[in-house]
């Protein structure tokens, strides 16, 4: 398993600020999101080459991007329209693979009908379109996919490069036990956020038998102390595994 | 036998535009004739085409319209350009007409932009770009001055490469570069049948028809085929994927 850290720590902090802080508490890799995130690569005065520079120059790898939500639903009118939502989630994988990344990570819309039916379809139309990568879909409260019996009736009707995107804190927030869906898609599972590091040890007991060896992304809550938190967080994962 | 010459590639590079006479007389008059299907006004009597309608009056896969690009010079000029075997052969060329308005006042647009960029009524998806290489605005019928012809910003294709090397191609909202000098623009005129060829990233605009005759252009965007693995790339040489503009 590959260690990662997100911004999710520190949401306020730009890229630069951000790298040196996952360098300095010793991760060799990060994840970026989308949105709600400083860090994220889309920023008006950062192009994409400058986002690289910046890789290049603290050394490390970039393991994965949150991309915006597949709704089915334009975002400044929240009309129902799956193409145009689509065409921006395309425009997020590719930013991806500008930055060598071969997978992308998405939640669903609301919890409705229309919204899961426009996340399998959307799914599977984007893993058409754009063949070299892999979709990890997560979980949260209140939308389409929140618990295991939601991953259970999606999951096995999607292209196999669709995943699970295992989030404990999401799947705790809804009662869900997230040893329960490792157990139920172990090798179904794209990536791993890990909520917080108390606790899991099941959970990477299981992903250890399950040969899992994607990314074990450290995703905490935002802190005031993002480097002690980040820090800590590394030295007790890494003593876990 | 290429279309092109040095010369036209050279000011291309310098201009980012480049004007050419391409359509045969029968090609001029077969798209004329499509675009005439779908106008409710008399062809014989120009009173009726002011503000008369509609801006898009039969579709871009009309045979006759589609004919002005694939049965025409047009494509393959392109391709000189950005490279043989380069560009995505599925576009069309969209009718966009600009019909008289029977008012006087005309002047020079102030400020252009560059297209593929969201408004919240264009169809562009928020926190996209619609990216080509090539832009071909063709006139059917001819544009006389103040007759609201295709209007460009000449080398404003070269600061657009230098400003996105260093800002997200997403940091221009609506296309249009705010509190930049660009310099005057430059409408163009001429005859039925001609084209304008013009880099993806050079700032134009139209204008008001202040002219007796419809501006009856039809405009292609062109793409590389490779366009998705190359959108985000904003390299030092901003001519590093137009092969055609190295030979």
């Amino acid at each position: 398993m590959k260690l990662s850290l997100s911004p999710s720590l520190c949401p306020k902090l730009r890229l630069g600020a951000f790298l040196a802080l996952a360098k300095e508490a010793g991760f060799a890799a990060v994840e970026l999101c989308r949105t709600e995130s400083e860090s994220s690569p889309v920023h008006p005065e950062t192009s994409v080459r400058m986002v690289r520079d910046q890789f290049k120059a603290t050394g490390l790898r970039l393991s994965g991007f949150n991309i915006r939500p597949l709704t089915g639903r334009k975002a400044d009118s929240d009309e129902r329209n799956l193409g145009y939502n689509l065409r921006q989630l395309e425009w997020d994988i590719h930013l991806g693979r500008a930055l060598g990344l071969k997978s992308a990570n998405l939640r669903g819309g609301a919890r409705t009908g229309e919204a899961r039916s426009d996340l399998r379809s959307g799914v599977q139309q984007l893993l058409r379109r754009i063949p070299d990568i892999n979709l990890n879909l997560g979980s949260a409260p209140g939308t389409a996919l929140r618990e295991l019996a939601d991953y259970q009736a999606l999951i096995p009707c999607l292209d196999p490069r669709a995943r699970v995107l295992l989030h404990t804190g999401a799947l705790e927030a809804t009662g869900e036990d997230p040893l329960r869906v490792a157990q139920v898609f172990g090798r179904r599972i794209g990536v791993v956020h890990l909520h917080q590091v108390q606790g899991c040890e099941a959970l990477l007991r299981h992903l250890r038998q399950v040969d899992y060896c994607g990314e074990l992304v450290v995703a905490l809550a935002p802190s005031a102390e993002p480097l002690a938190a980040a820090r800590q967080a590394r030295a007790d994962l890494e003593r876990l595994l | 036998m290429p279309h092109l010459t040095a010369a036209d590639k050279a000011f291309f590079r310098d201009n980012g535009y480049l004007v050419k006479q391409v359509l045969t007389p029968e090609q001029i008059r077969a798209a004329q004739r499509a675009l005439w299907e779908g106008i409710p006004a008399d062809r014989n009597d120009p009173q009726t085409w002011i503000k008369a309608g509609p801006r898009v009056p039969v579709p871009a896969s009309h045979p006759a319209i589609r004919a002005t690009l694939h049965d025409s010079p047009v494509f393959e000029m392109a391709e000189e350009l950005v490279g043989a075997g380069t560009l995505s052969p599925n576009a069309s060329p969209g009718p966009h007409l600009v019909f008289p308005t029977g008012e006087t006042d005309w002047s020079l647009p102030r400020i252009g932009h560059l297209d593929g960029y969201y408004t919240p009524t264009n169809g562009v998806a928020q926190g996209t770009v619609g990216i080509f290489h090539v832009g071909a605005t063709i006139y059917v019928e001819e544009v006389e001055a103040r007759g609201a012809g295709f209007t460009v910003w000449p080398g404003s294709h070269r600061y657009a490469a230098e400003y996105f090397r260093t800002h997200s191609l997403l940091s221009v909202e609506g296309g249009v570069f705010r509190d930049t000098d660009l310099g005057p623009g430059l409408e163009i005129t001429g005859p039925a049948g001609m084209v304008c060829l013009w880099h993806g990233q050079l700032v134009h605009s139209g204008s008001k028809n202040c002219a007796a005759r419809i501006r009856m252009a039809l405009i292609a965007r062109l793409a590389r085929k490779d366009l998705e693995d190359i959108r985000f790339e904003t390299p030092d040489d901003m001519w590093e994927h137009w092969e055609g503009m190295r030979a």
